[in-house]
């Protein structure tokens, strides 16, 4: 598990750029998703790869627009939700 | 230049639904987009600008040539006049839009591009361009209502189809085989079914258009987070359409125990325009007990555990690999096997819901368009077919049906819960009507 929301970010751009975006498309963590023409589908697969990578599950609540905006958003969230995880809070 | 271009495995299935709609109705898979032009817009030239287009000209060059054991394939052929698929109509009534146009038929063994430029009464003015969906999805509409424009240049050789499939045949008949235990798991024969009996013609499709305000978009957009829709809205509208349909069967007095149909996935790699002819597309299913439908909390969550589950085990990658599989296979052979569990029923009901997609046409040939509105085909069984899309007004709810399906009075009263249910009120729709 990260505990570093850049890095995880990136991470999250890497996932991207290899299975969903196409080549010539330059992402980086503050891009909106939207604007990368990324779709709900796609979205369902970043979290998915949160939780299978590094066991960040998501509750229902934090599945909010802002948090699913951009790579960066998401890995805000997945840290923040990581750190209160293993702090017990 | 002669093109020649093998059909990807989704283009085959759109073949085979068209298979599957010839049979019960006198029109097949052609799918159209309506554009709204400004008023000042000079449809001659338009005309005139759309006939010389070369993209235009290749498009309706494009024929597919299908031959016992060979790959069904898309070819280009000399000597065809585009001319003859561009008409202007003047004076026209909502009934000829009605009746001849949105009721066209594109074979495909003739040219599977035309476009239909009118001039309304009232003196709106409206381009309409079908293409058969075994061309194209719904990006390729896109593209090609921006590739035909007066004056476009020609798009890029290298983009005119997507990359082929490189996948070895061995991953992809494992994959063909898993998906097809898969099927035959599904509870298909229990399914709901608006359009049953003996076989026989059914008349052809109605449409209508539902508008919804910003206003009401945000009550809808509201509504769908209080029920549970995460990753955006469509499960909730989806659930709200399965919702407006059970309500059909319960006036009818019918409890059917399921409810299936299958949502598109765009297999396209995101961000950049794409290629401009053949599909991209694969499927997700979603499956609902009829208890779950009358609750759709309940189908979101249902919905959204189902699709989950089925991106995890790769069944849209799984699935592109079955329908490329099938287009070693017969016609025929390919429909026996798919109507083998579904009794010649595809699913209870075609949805879709294309997001934003489609909003990225400001102009045509310089003239504003003003609203834009995609009319999918209705695949008779199942009779239904209901597209949701965000634009710039609010959010567009086409429906499609075919009244053996849905009698004139079910269709309306479908209309009106199926508003009620996403707004949450009875405030009427703005712009709602039978076009």
């Amino acid at each position: 598990m990260t505990n570093d929301p850049t890095q995880l970010a990136n991470e999250l751009c890497d996932y991207l750029r290899e299975r969903v975006l196409d080549r010539n498309v330059v992402c980086t963590p503050s891009t909106p998703f939207q604007e990368l023409g990324v779709d709900s589908m796609s979205i369902i697969e970043l979290v998915m790869y949160l939780e299978r990578k590094h066991g960040i599950v998501l509750p229902d609540d934090a599945l909010r627009p802002e948090n699913l905006r951009s790579a960066d958003a998401l890995a805000r969230c997945a840290v923040a939700i990581a750190t209160a995880s293993a702090t017990g809070r | 230049m002669e093109l020649r271009y093998p059909l990807s495995g989704a283009d085959n299935f759109q073949v085979l639904l068209d298979r599957h709609m010839r049979k019960r109705s006198r029109v097949g898979n052609v799918v159209r987009l309506s554009l709204e032009l400004d008023p000042s817009a000079d449809l001659q030239a338009l005309a005139a600008g759309i006939a010389v287009n070369r993209n235009f000209q290749l498009a309706v060059s494009l024929r597919m040539k299908r031959a016992t054991l060979v790959m069904p394939r898309w070819e280009s052929r000399s000597g065809v006049d585009a001319v003859e698929n561009v008409d202007v109509h003047e004076r026209c009534t909502s009934d000829y839009f009605n009746v001849m146009v949105l009721h066209r038929d594109l074979p495909l063994t003739g040219s599977t591009v035309r476009a239909d430029l009118l001039h309304f009464a009232n003196g709106s003015k409206r381009l309409v361009i079908s293409a058969h969906h075994a061309l194209f999805d719904q990006r390729g509409m896109v593209n090609l209502a921006n590739a035909i424009q007066p004056g476009a240049p020609p798009w890029p050789q290298e983009q005119l189809f997507p990359k082929r499939s490189q996948e070895h045949w061995w991953p992809e008949f494992r994959n063909t085989v898993y998906i097809m235990f898969y099927m035959l798991g599904s509870p298909f024969w229990f399914m709901a079914r608006l359009l049953r009996g003996t076989p026989g013609h059914v008349s052809n499709p109605v449409f209508k258009v539902v508008q919804l305000s910003r206003a009401q978009r945000e009550v809808v957009d509201r509504n769908a987070w209080a029920h549970g829709a995460r990753f955006g809205n469509s499960n909730f509208h989806l659930a709200i359409t399965l919702k407006a349909l059970q309500q059909v069967f319960d006036q009818r007095r019918e409890q059917p125990p399921y409810f299936w149909l299958s949502m598109p996935v765009s297999t396209r790699k995101k961000g950049s325009v794409g290629h401009l002819f053949s599909n991209s597309l694969s499927f997700v299913f979603a499956r609902l007990k009829a208890d779950e439908v009358s609750d759709p909390k309940r189908a979101i969550a249902t919905v959204h555990t189902q699709v989950k589950k089925q991106l995890g085990d790769g069944i849209p990658h799984r699935y592109s690999s079955l329908l490329n599989f099938f287009r070693r296979v017969p016609l025929w052979l390919y429909s026996t096997l798919v109507n083998l569990p579904m009794r010649g029923d595809y699913a209870s009901l075609s949805f879709s819901d294309l997001g934003n997609e489609g909003e990225g046409i400001a102009n045509f040939g310089g003239v504003p368009v003003l609203g834009i509105v995609d009319y999918a085909s209705v695949p008779s069984p199942p009779g239904l077919t209901v597209t949701f899309k965000r634009n710039a007004e609010g959010m567009q709810v086409v429906l499609g049906a075919v009244y053996e399906a849905l009698s004139p009075s079910e269709f309306d009263r479908f209309q009106r819960d199926l508003v009620q249910h996403l707004t949450g009120n009875d405030a009427p729709t703005d712009g709602t009507g039978t076009v």
